[in-house]
């Protein structure tokens, strides 16, 4: 290849890869995860649902378990005793996450115990088990304590607990691409035609009307027909469209090239504006209809859709905010 | 190092896609067959007619059992070598969340018989019918229950009321049955919800557990 052709597509990419930025926005994304992880365990224990959901019939169950996770089967499987031991230490686990203590071995051992608690009764499992183990896993990858952590505090360079230290990017990257492909490939499975202008745009109406999912009473969703028809609409149109996330990215690292499109898209901050829609969503998602950690675990994703640097802008903004009200008499 | 690892992250990126990617998972006749799936497949099957496709529900069902079933076996020998990494480390796929809705959803009902008498003590959502709603009504459970809402899991739905049933010989000493039913209902247009409510249920999966063989 010419100089003047530039480096192949590989090298591009292969420098994408090795890019570094501090760790902000990885170790918010593990704060979310970990809060997420009590978030699955801590209402389950609190409730004593826990025998029904995770125990076997012999220990309390309400029916035998045939569980094949090794975790599972190396604890002596799913028993009144090893379940209050792993359920308490999934806790402890998610905690330290929240902290950031232990790094990449503190992912890991939530990852597999997090996929044995999920292998033990996927009939009361759901898309949120799902996300939150490949969270888990991108933690792994990450190293996500390396700021904002008890681990930067006790063992970093600086010892302190905000570190500017650069880590690697790319698990950021994966983060926003495993994001994006959730929301395309579920839009693209709303094949039921509730979600189709034939259907007349129906499923956000009988969603709520579902007894599985209602938190409060929706007596007043049909009032408001029309508003959740609009809405199905738009998540369908949205979640599908989701793939505008990594356009956008494109933009924003291409944004000395030309075209029209591209300044219109960095100007308007398109990211960001898919943010805002999918954060209203989820937040609407959680103040109607019980799916457990499903909102929080998807918008702790959301954490890596923004650069360090934006962080590290914001909190400078924040803190002169904070400082001129307390300086004002 | 800086190629083995991009090798390593576009495996990753490529394992996820692959896994990700929409396939008719759980396709079987059994589930084509489902009056929710069957109103789908007229509903869809008018809309391509709109569109100069004449194939009408059957043929339409027809073409998908055909080609969903080969499009999934094609699928099981491309994710093979992904699946044992998948599996081991937690990056599994699978995002069909409300693809079909239930227009036919169905409350847990579980009454008691005092006597000749029957009487209510449980219903899902319910804030007056609420005997161990704080488990019943946790997360899990929901999505337990409605596995059972879809008619699906009926023996763990047995094995639900024999362990309800054990509960409540213990907390109702006096009571001798306990019953569990799946209350079904189609959940009508909003002006029709709106204006008479929702419809009388039809009785699903009711079952009866003696209380004695507890004592």
């Amino acid at each position: 290849m010419s100089a003047a052709a530039g480096p192949s597509v590989w090298t591009r990419v292969a420098d994408r890869l090795a890019h570094r930025e501090p760790a902000t926005a990885l170790a918010l994304f593990r704060i979310g995860v970990g809060l997420s992880v009590l978030y699955t365990v801590v209402p389950i224990r609190r409730s004593g649902v826990l025998p029904l959901v995770w125990m076997d019939r012999a220990y309390g169950g309400f029916r035998p378990l045939d569980v094949h996770h090794w975790l599972i089967r190396f604890v002596g499987g799913p028993t009144d005793a090893s379940l209050m031991v792993l359920s308490g230490v999934a806790v402890l686990a998610g905690l330290l996450l929240v902290i950031g203590f232990g790094g990449r071995i503190t992912a890991l051992a939530t990852g597999q115990l997090m996929l044995g608690l999920f292998a033990i009764s996927p009939e009361t499992s759901g898309g949120h088990d799902l996300l939150l183990s490949n969270a888990l896993w991108l933690l792994v990858l990450s190293p996500s304590t390396a700021t904002l952590s008890l681990d930067a505090r006790l063992f970093g360079d600086d010892h302190a607990f905000f570190s500017p230290r650069p880590v690697a990017a790319w698990p950021r990257y994966v983060a926003i691409f495993q994001l994006v492909l959730v929301y395309t490939t579920t839009g693209m499975q709303k094949l039921g035609m509730e979600w189709m202008p034939w259907g007349h745009w129906t499923a956000l109406y009988y969603a709520l009307l579902t007894p599985s999912w209602q938190r409060y009473d929706t007596a007043w969703v049909p009032r408001l027909f029309p508003l959740t028809q609009v809405a199905t609409a738009l998540t369908w149109l949205w979640e599908v469209g989701s793939p505008l996330w990594l356009l956008a990215y494109w933009y924003r690292a291409t944004r000395d090239r030309p075209g029209r499109l591209r300044a219109l898209c960095n100007r308007l901050d398109l990211r960001a504006a898919l943010a805002i829609f999918g954060i209203l969503m989820h937040l609407g998602l959680w103040a109607l209809m019980d799916l457990g950690p499903f909102s929080l675990v998807t918008l702790s994703f959301y954490a890596c859709l923004w650069h360090p640097d934006e962080y590290a802008r914001l909190w400078r903004r924040l803190r002169g905010l904070l400082r001129g009200l307390l300086r004002r008499p | 190092m800086k190629h083995l690892r991009t090798i390593l992250v576009l495996l990753h990126v490529l394992a996820i896609t692959l896994l990700a990617f929409p396939a008719p998972v759980g396709l079987t006749q059994r589930a084509l067959a489902q009056p929710e799936i069957q109103d789908t497949i007229q509903a869809d099957a008018e809309a391509l007619q709109d569109l100069g496709v004449d194939l009408g529900p059957q043929r339409l069902s027809a073409l998908l059992w055909s080609a969903g079933s080969r499009f999934l076996a094609a699928r099981r020998t491309l994710l093979a070598p992904f699946r044992p990494y998948a599996r081991a480390v937690g990056c599994e796929q699978g995002w069909r969340m409300f693809g079909t809705l239930n227009r036919r959803p169905a409350w847990l009902l579980i009454e008691l018989q005092e006597g000749e008498t029957w009487r209510p003590i449980y219903r899902s959502r319910s804030e007056t019918l609420s005997w161990h709603r704080q488990w019943l009504d946790q997360e899990r459970m929901r999505a337990q229950v409605n596995q059972f809402a879809w008619l699906r899991h009926r023996q763990s739905y047995d094995e639900l009321g024999t362990w309800l049933a054990r509960q409540a010989a213990v907390e109702f000493p006096q009571a001798n049955h306990i019953r569990l039913s799946m209350e079904q209902r189609s959940i009508p247009a909003p002006a029709v919800l709106e204006k008479d409510g929702w419809p009388p249920p039809t009785l699903r999966w009711q079952t009866v557990h003696s209380l004695d063989k507890f004592r």
